[in-house]
């Protein structure tokens, strides 16, 4: 399998009253081409910061200490603002825990899903739109067109994640980030969610960097998984293996505290 | 018994048009009874919009009931002594501009009991693990975990036989909601409590419960002792839950 993505050795600073606050401290971590990837770690661990380090949508106080991101043989760390927003949205696309906050709540859904259409792929707009009536119905919301013409507020929380997702894999992405996307959703939705993400994954094939503090969400469908700790990543392998034969202490920790029914 | 509910009921209006009026009403809490004995730990599991959040009000009479009623072992002017409550968003529900000592210190003040605040509180720390040393600090200066705690020992300042927990571990990570998990568990042996436990995660619930409720749509869809209700559960809709959740 090809990689497509790499971070070397990867060294995130915060700044905040003149102190540093050491986010991440050396990060190396491989994407391969279509598979799914979980990056786990409890609160502060600096997951996060490392998915949002691959396209530089880090929050102002963020410095960029040291370290690479391949992306296509190319370093993304370094490469300029055209080529970067090229790249956001487009062959790298997010989808975030509260989607209802990642949506504009002024304006209806389906000129949004149309909007980020219209930008990264340079449709007309009647284009644009049938494309985002189809992006949402591989997302499996039923009635996209009255969806299309709805407001955030109007929808529920399953249904407000799968516009994300729509509007996500509209751009045909080569990698998905997904930072915690089922976390504020119930048990019942946050199945459904998963099995239609991974429905699309198999469609189109793009990899998932699928970033969560539950460890068992994730035994179920990830290919490999990377424990993080500290702004360094403690412990990876084949999700088989980590959950078998755990060798880091922090991810017998984790695996402990899964509360299993 | 410590609570009784009985045949409980809030509708929410669903206010439109410029002279806001009633279309029509959610019914958040339609109809439910239960009875809740001493030491008994009561988990409340159903999702989001089922009505469990306000059926916690209710009890605590943060909102006032359109039918029915809530029946208190004690006098109701007791109500607030005798029952405490902890939220999920544990950086929401305290003060950002107060420090933890003066926050713990407040239900004290408000019992006129100042003098023996310093020492009262001195021993609700050691009881939810907490060092003497983060009195100082705000609570931004606090782990989800710490803030927690900080809230359970705040809960439990006016030494109450009943604790509402709503949704108390939900915005805490895997390891911090196991810590707190077992800190309920052992709080609730040692000061003989009784639980109210809300929340939309069944392993959590089965964990901790000696009784469960499922509820949907405001009302009660099963009740019944934990082994039974989530070992062989009759209802649908809770082999629904116990699915997504394995």
């Amino acid at each position: 399998m090809n990689k497509i993505l790499e971070i070397k050795n990867l060294h995130i600073h915060f700044r905040h009253h003149h102190q540093a606050v050491k986010a991440l401290e050396g990060v190396d971590l491989d994407i391969y081409e279509g598979e799914i990837l979980a990056l786990v770690g409890q609160s502060g661990s600096g997951k996060t910061v490392t998915g949002l380090s691959i396209t530089r949508i880090l929050p102002p106080s963020a410095e960029i200490i040291n370290g690479e991101v391949i992306f296509g043989n190319q370093d993304l760390l370094k490469a300029g603002p055209a080529r970067i927003n090229a790249i956001r949205g487009r062959d790298v696309a997010y989808i975030f825990q509260e989607a209802a906050a990642s949506l504009n709540p002024v304006l209806a859904i389906g000129r949004q899903v149309a909007e980020s259409i219209m930008l990264h792929q340079n449709k007309t707009r009647k284009e644009a739109w049938d494309l985002a009536l189809d992006a949402l119905t591989q997302a499996r919301l039923s009635r996209p067109e009255s969806i299309m013409r709805s407001y955030p507020h109007q929808l529920s929380g399953g249904m407000n994640q799968r516009v994300m997702i729509a509007m996500a894999i509209a751009a045909a992405p080569r990698l998905l980030i997904a930072d915690e996307p089922t976390t504020a959703l119930d048990v019942t939705v946050e199945s459904e969610v998963i099995g239609e993400l991974l429905e699309l994954r198999e469609k189109f094939n793009f990899s998932i960097l699928f970033i969560t503090h539950n460890l068992s969400l994730v035994e179920k469908f990830a290919h490999r998984v990377a424990i993080m700790h500290r702004g360094r990543i403690v412990e990876q392998g084949a999700s088989r293996r980590i959950f078998a034969s755990p060798v880091h202490p922090h991810t017998r920790e984790l695996i402990d505290s899964i509360i299993r029914i | 018994m410590i609570l009784e509910v009985k045949g409980l009921k809030k509708y929410f209006p669903i206010e439109q048009g410029i002279f806001r009026h009633a279309s029509g009403f959610v019914k958040a809490i339609d109809g439910i009874s239960f009875s809740l004995n001493e030491k008994e730990t009561l988990g409340i599991v159903g999702e989001s919009g089922c009505g469990k959040s306000t059926l916690a009000k209710l009890i605590l009479r943060l909102l006032n009931p359109d039918a029915g009623e809530v029946v208190f072992s004690g006098l109701i002017r007791e109500l607030r002594k005798d029952v405490g409550i902890v939220f999920q968003d544990p950086l929401l529900s305290l003060d950002p501009r107060m420090r933890l000592k003066d926050m713990l210190r407040e239900p004290f003040l408000a019992r006129g009991l100042k003098r023996k605040a310093d020492s009262e509180i001195g021993s609700l720390l050691g009881e939810v693990g907490l060092g003497s040393d983060i009195l100082s600090r705000h609570p931004a200066q606090l782990s989800g975990g710490q803030r927690q705690r900080a809230c359970i020992a705040r809960a439990l300042a006016s030494r109450p036989k009943l604790l509402v927990l709503d949704e108390p571990l939900s915005s805490l990570d895997l390891i911090a909601q196991k810590q707190i998990l077992e800190l309920l568990s052992g709080l609730r042996k040692r000061l003989e409590l009784t639980y109210i436990f809300i929340s939309h995660n069944i392993a959590v619930v089965k964990q901790i419960s000696t009784r469960v409720m499922v509820m949907q749509s405001g009302k009660v869809v099963e009740e019944g002792m934990a082994r039974e209700v989530l070992g062989e559960p009759k209802s649908e809709y809770t082999k629904k839950l116990l699915e997504a959740a394995k």
